[in-house]
């Protein structure tokens, strides 16, 4: 399988049927979420964070809309772009994704209309709708249930402030409890665009992963290819790249 | 899929935030050697400095600081010999590397921007382009202002008469006239220079037999005009360093 699809199944596999090295990771909570919809979302919106798996294992994390586009069956869309690195600033990062999602299906297997993927120093490209649609068909989409099944508790508590890296926020606790443990303490907040996600922590490994910035004036960041080199879908509309917030 | 995922995720560390651009190393002036260097098809941009420093020193020097900017950054080679420190400037495409070498109780630094993204894959017509048989075949085009130097090195497996008869066939569809052609006889082996002009531009060509039915060429041409876009490209990402 190519680099970039890779990639792109670290993104999405986040729901398979058995174990995974993803199956206990701060992403695998965090993708879930983002699987539910970006109906919310709006141009501008963007979110950061710090994901910390101990032991010096750093990444940081940033998510922003930078565009309005419809895809190419008529349905309102967002330009997502996703951003890992290792620099807080995301100076260099490792991985760079730009995705066409469609706005009431969200970043699932059927929601992804059009994908340019950046890893490491390579040049960013276009994957094509054949391979994209070949990849997405085999990333398993997360069963329609809830996360509280096989003996997993889930107990919300009253909403709270929360001190974070990028202020003080309401947040409402969800702890998910597994067989009396308690697995996942994920705390939401209205205030945050996109995932809604203010802190990720799971105490048993010590993984934490923390808001440190939002906002709402994203600007697109990622260098796309030459529009001569853009073969197909005349009907794009990407904005500007030049490196902005 | 998922140990791609998860060096991702958690092979990282924690880097502060340095946002300044470096260019060179402290106390010393950085000459830039031409304005571009073609290898490969790649493009470069090279500069040397020399320091009383060691060399380890430098390259911590340069590790350090491209690491606080928040660079993928590796470092490469042993301080008594030569040492490598590059870093990937992944937006832009760029690669900057600084090779160090230790000479009469200095070092000398090599610095080179290296474009990842764009190839120049045009090579002048003048040059010669075998389709076939060719065992190794390098390319190296300095540009200094308004001159402009293209060297080939290669080795064709074929003979030497077969390999100039074909130099002189492109050379003369490219409208180029042979000004000298000279045999020699160098410990056993034949060699051949060729000479073609056209105006001001001029093409020399050497041929070697080294083996049998293996010819190897060394061909220069003045003022050769090859793909020049992907340097007003990386001029452009690269900026000032």
């Amino acid at each position: 399988m190519k680099s970039w699809a890779l990639a792109l199944c670290a993104v999405l596999s986040v729901e398979t049927s058995g174990p995974s090295l993803f199956s206990d990771s701060v992403t695998h909570v965090l993708l879930r979420h983002m699987m539910r919809g970006v109906s919310a979302a709006g141009p501008g919106d963007w979110v950061s964070y710090r994901a910390d798996a101990g032991g010096g294992r750093v990444s940081f994390w940033r998510f922003s809309v930078v565009g309005t586009e419809k895809d190419s069956l008529g349905r309102d869309s967002l330009w997502i772009e996703i951003e890992l690195g290792q620099d807080r600033d995301l100076r260099a990062p490792l991985v760079q994704i730009r995705l066409l999602v469609v706005r009431d299906t969200g970043l699932s297997n059927e929601g992804i209309a059009r994908l340019f993927v950046a890893l490491g120093a390579d040049k960013p490209h276009e994957v094509s709708p054949e391979q994209l649609g070949r990849i997405l068909q085999s990333v398993p989409n997360p069963p329609a249930r809830s996360i509280a099944t096989g003996g997993e508790t889930i107990r919300s508590r009253p909403e709270t402030r929360l001190m974070t890296q990028a202020g003080i926020l309401p947040a409402v606790p969800i702890e998910i409890y597994q067989e009396g443990s308690l697995l996942q303490r994920i705390w939401m907040s209205y205030r945050l665009p996109l995932l809604h996600l203010a802190k990720l922590e799971m105490p048993a490994i010590g993984h934490v992963m923390e808001v440190i910035g939002f906002g709402t004036d994203a600007q697109p960041r990622m260098v796309l290819p030459d529009p001569a080199e853009l073969k197909a879908r005349p009907e794009s509309k990407l904005r500007s790249t030049a490196p902005a917030r | 899929m998922s140990g791609l995922g998860v060096a991702i995720l958690f092979g990282a560390t924690v880097i502060a935030r340095v946002p300044d651009e470096v260019l060179a190393y402290p106390n010393t002036v950085q000459i830039q050697i031409g304005d571009e260097l073609v290898i490969g098809g790649e493009y470069f941009r090279i500069a040397y400095f020399t320091t009383p420093d060691s060399v380890s020193a430098v390259a911590e020097h340069f590790f350090q600081t491209w690491k606080k900017m928040g660079l993928p950054t590796m470092v490469d080679g042993h301080p008594e010999d030569e040492m490598v420190v590059s870093a990937f400037y992944t937006r832009e495409g760029l690669q900057r590397s600084i090779v160090l070498k230790q000479w009469k109780g200095k070092t000398i630094g090599f610095a080179a921007v290296r474009d990842l993204w764009v190839r120049a894959d045009a090579s002048p017509k003048e040059m010669f382009s075998p389709a076939d048989g060719v065992v190794w075949l390098q390319n190296v085009e300095s540009r200094d202002g308004a001159a402009r130097m293209y060297h080939q090195t290669a080795l064709i497996e074929d003979k030497l008469g077969a390999v100039a008869d074909r130099i002189k066939g492109q050379l003369a569809a490219a409208g180029y006239s042979l000004a000298q052609e000279k045999w020699l006889s160098r410990q056993g082996a034949r060699q051949l220079t060729l000479e073609h002009t056209r105006g001001g531009q001029r093409v020399v060509t050497h041929l070697v037999e080294i083996d049998v039915g293996a010819t190897a060429i060394v061909q220069t041409c003045d003022d050769c005009v090859g793909d020049s876009g992907g340097a007003e490209q990386m001029r452009s990402r690269a900026g000032g360093g």
